[in-house]
Formats: C-alpha cells, structure tokens, sequence
C-alpha cells in the first residue's frame, strides 16, 4: 500500500465523519473569553491573597511579641487540639479506597500509568519481578490474555475479549505495594462487601468520567460502566478492572477465586461461536434442543466426574446440535468443560462440522496447514484428534498447541460427531472413552 | 498541508503583542487539518472538535515558545496530536462503533453517485475505522503523524517517547493491518461491482 494511497483513506475517512465545513472558531472564541474572564479572576484572587498573607503576617508577629497575644494564642491552639465528645465523628471510609486528586495526577484518570509498555508473557513477568505473579487458572469464555507488564511495583495482565469492546485488567502489587491510581474509587461509591477465598474483599460498580465539556471528573455509578472488584492478601492489593458487555460481579469473582501462582494460563480462544443467541450459548434444555432440532440427541453414558449437562443449542445452518457439560457446574460463568457437537447426516450432503486446519494465517501469508493431527478411531469409525486452538494475532492467527484445548471429531455413516473441550484437561484417551460411551446407532 | 503562510507569522506576531483576536486567522487556515488528525487519533468528530479547539487555546498559550523562523503548521499539530493522544488514554474508550451503520435511504437518494459506489467508499471507510480503532492509541497517533501528517520517524519518536526502532514496528504493524483491512473491503468492492 503506497503512502499517497493511505494518505487518501485516512483523508476520506475523517473528512467524511468531520465534515469539511466546520468553522471552529466561534466555539474558540466563546472559550477564549472565559479564559481571558478567568485569568482576570485569578489574578485578583491572587492580589487579595497576597494582601491577606501579608495581615496574617502582621497579627503573627504581634501575637509572638505581646504577652496578651501568647495568651490569645494559647488558647486559640488549645480550641484546634481539642479531644472532647464534641469533635466531629470521622466518617468511616471503606479500606483504602479513595478519590485522588485526577486532575492533579495527569488528568486522565489513572489511565497513562498503563503507558504503552510492551506486553511480554506470563513466563517473562515471572523471571523478571521480585514477587509471586498470580494469574487466572481459568479465564471466562470470550476473553483471551493479551500480555502483561511491570509497572512500578505492579504487575498488569490484561484480558479482553474477542471483539476488543470489553477487557479485564488483573493488577497486582508487590508485597507493601500502594495502589495506582488507575484503581481508585469514589468515597460516595456504594461498596459492596464479598469474599475471595479468606480474605474480605470491595467491590465496586462505577468509573471516574470525564465529558468533553467538563473540566473536572465524576464519579458515574450504574451497569454497563467499569465494574471493580479489591482485596488484600499477604501484604499484596489484587484489583480486577472489569469493562464491557459480559463482566459482572460473578465473572469478577471467579476469576479471582481461580488466582494462582502454579502453571500456566487457560487459554479459550476462540469462544466457539454461539449457535444462538449472542448472551447465553447454550440457553436451550435438552428437550428444547431435540424438538427444536429434530431428532434425539446422543448422550455420553461416560464422564469425568463432576461434568454435568448445563444445556444446549441449535444451529439451523447445517442443522447441528450443541452440548455444553461443564466441569465446574458451580461456576456457570465459566466455560469451563466439553461440547459436543452432533449432526445427522443426510446421503449426498456434506459433513457441515468443520475439518481440522492447522498452521497460521496472516495478513502477508496464504494459510499454511501444517501440524499434527492424529488419524485413530471411534469404534470401527476413523476420527481425527487434534491439541490446540487458533491464537488470533495481531497480524493473523496460528494455531496454538494448548493441551486444555482438545478436539475429536469423527463420523459415521448416519451422524458426524465433534467433542471439543475448553479449558479443561481432558486428552485423547479420556475422549475416546467418552466417544465410545456414546450410542452410536440412536437415532 | 499549509507547512508555511506569511499570513501565519502575521497572526503569530499579534498573538505575542496581545491581540487575541489574531487567532482567528490561524484558526481559519488550519482547523480542517487539526479536527482530522484529531478525530484519526481519537474517533471521535465531537471530541475530535474539542480537542481541535483546545489546541488552539494552547498554542496560544505557548505561543512565546514558538520559533518564528520555522512553519508553524507542524508544531501545532504536534499540540494536536499530544491533546488527541492524552484524551484517547483519559477516554480509555477510543473509537465508538456508533455511526458506523450504513445509512442505505441516505446512499439510495443521493442523485451524485450510485449506491454502488457510494456503499463501496462506506466499506472502505468502515474497514480503515475499524483498523485504526484496533490499533492501540500510541500506535494510531505513530500512524497519523507518519502517513497524514508527513512527519519523518525520528520526530515520531522524540514526540511519542519510544525508541526508534519501536516506531519503524508499530507503523508496520499498523500499515500491515491497514491493508488487511482495506484488501477486504477491496474484495468486498469486487464483489459488489459483480
């Protein structure tokens, strides 16, 4: 792409959503007045301040050279230093949540302390800071880890999600470690006491905002804007920053309830696409989904422990079921467990269940299928296995060799079959078992 | 880009004499170039326009500083740019999806060009938004200054505080997703021209 062309489309783009007759300077004018207004005003201030400091002064010294002044003194002294039931109650404030002064730090909110730094992986902040870096054993559906860096004496690990409009942010201090600005909160928030692991920990629903037309920021509480979750553990401040459409309070906590400081992150990338509705993936009831699809769906009579069928989808295109069992039924918010995808196949049409493609994919490259894909068997049925997912980049996507990421997909001649797990570690043995226990002839 | 104007020195000697008046002029010649860039970096033509205007306000602030033997064009944007950038991060929500929707009545009733066009230009549009908007704020700003403002890369580099070598990846990186964006509104352009 030559410079004069990008040059243009960047031109056409702003001069489109500008427009190009805007005349500015009314508005700069009208500012510029009150500036000049305010100047004024300050400037008086100022005189009149100095003059007072200047009768302060005077009274001072007559103070500290008559006598009757050091008896005035004293006792005025005494009035300030005062310890009687008269003082006035000091309002209990919530554990070091508080409302710096924005404008003094920078005027942004706390944001520029995440300066552009280099994101570097888990691995790197681990060799390179003084303390323990915790991470999520577990990361919510939708959201991948984008990195993380050192700043000061914390640590940022940063997740969003898939379409960039929401993310969560994991700050953690060293031991002793005070809090950024980034996380601060407003003393009129409305704190909400919760619990992570045994520790007491605040949570609050609400962002500092600043308008275009404002000078000073406020403090702006309700859904759909910043949520913040804030504990303390071993001399160490934790804050989950949560923005976006999908954070919520039970995403907040058990993000922080599956902190670790042991292996590695889940990634679940990509979320498999919902096969309706955008919210919920998988909102139907089993009953729901056969009616709805057609046909009785084939159930694993084999499972892990502890996995249980949270429901189902249907996708008209291609006519495919979906089975979402979880691992950790008690954490809904967690996709966390095995899908099974199912399609009955009709003679002379296509297997609509995706084939496996493995390798990378880039904005300067074709895609290049490489990797390993075992061929083994279902029953008498061949089946493909595959370890890994695509790993969106910012120049493409290749697939990332994840073992929490498996797949098993195989065919026969009246249904295609895929399991699918996310998160969870379950391997080519504990598949085929659970493809085994399926009945392969219902109908 | 309006790099030098006689007329430009004119004001800016009024400016330092007092006059506020003279602002106008400077306001007049390069408000257009000033609310572009700002919205290229923000993503946002209000803010874009605040942003505009608070740069004015500090350039006359800042205006004794000003080396009158050099264009005033690229040390004002350079204000431009810094006020953008700091927004943006303040913001910590640049590029709204608002107003990205296809206005088709607004395409079908347009005597000038035909819908065709007129939707293929609105992909273009949408997908070099998208690219920027994907962008992290550092890196977008690295992209307006090299490829809209011309500025060279050493002077991106001073401005925005990273290493060279830094810059040269970011405006790599940009330009590369740019045209992966803008190849597919291409296809989508193809497409639609059947």
């Amino acid at each position: 792409m030559g410079t004069d062309r990008l040059f243009m489309y960047l031109d056409d783009l702003a001069a489109a959503e500008t427009g190009s007759s805007k005349d500015l300077w009314p508005d700069v004018r009208t500012r510029l007045e009150k500036q000049i207004q305010m100047t004024a005003r300050k400037q008086r201030i100022t005189r009149a301040a100095a003059a007072g400091v200047a009768v302060l002064a005077l009274i001072i010294i007559g103070l500290v050279l008559t006598p009757q002044g050091r008896v005035l003194a004293g006792t005025v002294y005494r009035f300030f230093i005062r310890t009687d039931h008269l003082a006035p109650a000091v309002k209990p404030q919530p554990t070091r949540w508080i409302a710096p002064d924005l404008n003094q730090a920078g005027g942004d909110a706390g944001y520029s302390e995440l300066s552009m730094n280099a994101l570097s992986s888990l691995d790197e902040l681990r060799s390179r800071v003084p303390f323990t870096v915790m991470a999520p054993a577990v990361v919510p559906a939708g959201y991948r880890f984008q990195g993380g860096f050192q700043e000061e004496n914390h640590v940022v690990l940063q997740f969003a999600q898939e379409d960039d409009l929401g993310f969560i942010l994991l700050i953690q201090s060293g031991p002793g470690g005070k809090a950024l600005t980034l996380t601060a909160v407003s003393e009129e928030a409305t704190v909400e006491s919760l619990q992570v692991g045994e520790n007491r920990a605040e949570f609050v629903s609400g962002v500092f905002i600043r308008k275009a037309d404002e000078t000073e920021f406020s403090w702006m509480e309700g859904e759909a804007v910043q949520q913040t979750l804030r504990w303390e553990a071993n001399r160490r401040m934790f804050t989950l920053i949560g923005r976006g459409e999908g954070v919520s309070k039970e995403i907040l906590l058990a993000f922080a309830n599956s902190l670790t400081d042991q292996g590695k992150l889940v990634q679940v990338l990509p979320t498999p696409a919902p096969l309706s509705g955008v919210e919920e993936p998988f909102p139907l009831r089993l009953e729901e989904v056969e009616k709805t699809a057609g046909f009785a769906a084939v159930l694993p009579s084999e499972l892990p422990d502890s996995y249980q069928l949270m429901g189902g989808a249907y996708q008209p295109e291609g006519k495919v079921v979906e089975l979402w069992f979880s691992e950790r039924p008690e954490e809904p918010v967690l996709r966390q467990g095995l899908t099974i995808r199912q399609v009955v196949l009709t003679e002379g049409e296509v297997n609509p269940l995706p084939r496996f493609v493995l390798g990378t994919y880039g904005v300067d490259q074709s895609p290049q299928v490489q990797g390993e894909i075992t061929e083994t068997r279902v029953g008498e049925w061949p089946a493909q296995y595959v370890v890994g997912t695509w790993q969106l980049e910012e120049t493409g996507a290749k697939w990332l060799a994840d073992p929490w990421m498996t797949r098993l997909r195989w065919q026969t001649d009246t249904r295609a079959f895929q399991l699918s797990t996310w998160g969870a570690k379950l391997e080519l043995d504990d598949l085929l078992r659970i493809a085994a226990s399926m009945d392969q002839g219902a109908e | 880009m309006p790099a030098f104007d006689s007329t430009d020195l004119g004001d800016i000697q009024q400016l330092r004499e007092d006059n506020h008046n003279a602002l106008e002029g400077l306001v007049e010649r390069h408000q257009t170039r000033a609310l572009r860039t700002a919205y290229l970096i923000c993503g946002d033509p209000d803010e874009a326009a605040d942003i505009a205007q608070d740069a004015f306000l500090r350039a006359m602030e800042k205006i004794a500083q000003f080396d009158p033997s050099r264009p005033f064009a690229p040390w004002f944007m350079r204000i431009v740019v810094n006020l953008a950038l700091k927004r943006c991060l303040t913001q910590a929500r640049a590029y709204s999806l608002e107003g990205g929707e296809t206005i088709w009545e607004e395409i079908l009733a347009s005597p000038q060009v035909g819908p065709e066009e007129e939707t293929s230009r609105r992909i273009l549009r949408e997908r070099v938004r998208e690219a920027l908007r994907r962008l992290p704020p550092r890196e977008r700003a690295a992209l307006v200054m090299r490829y809209y403002l011309d500025m060279p890369e050493a002077e991106i580099s001073r401005e925005l505080g990273g290493p060279l070598g830094t810059v040269k990846w970011w405006l790599h990186r940009a330009k590369a997703r740019l045209r992966a964006e803008t190849a597919l509104a291409g296809w989508a352009e193809r497409k639609g021209k059947g």
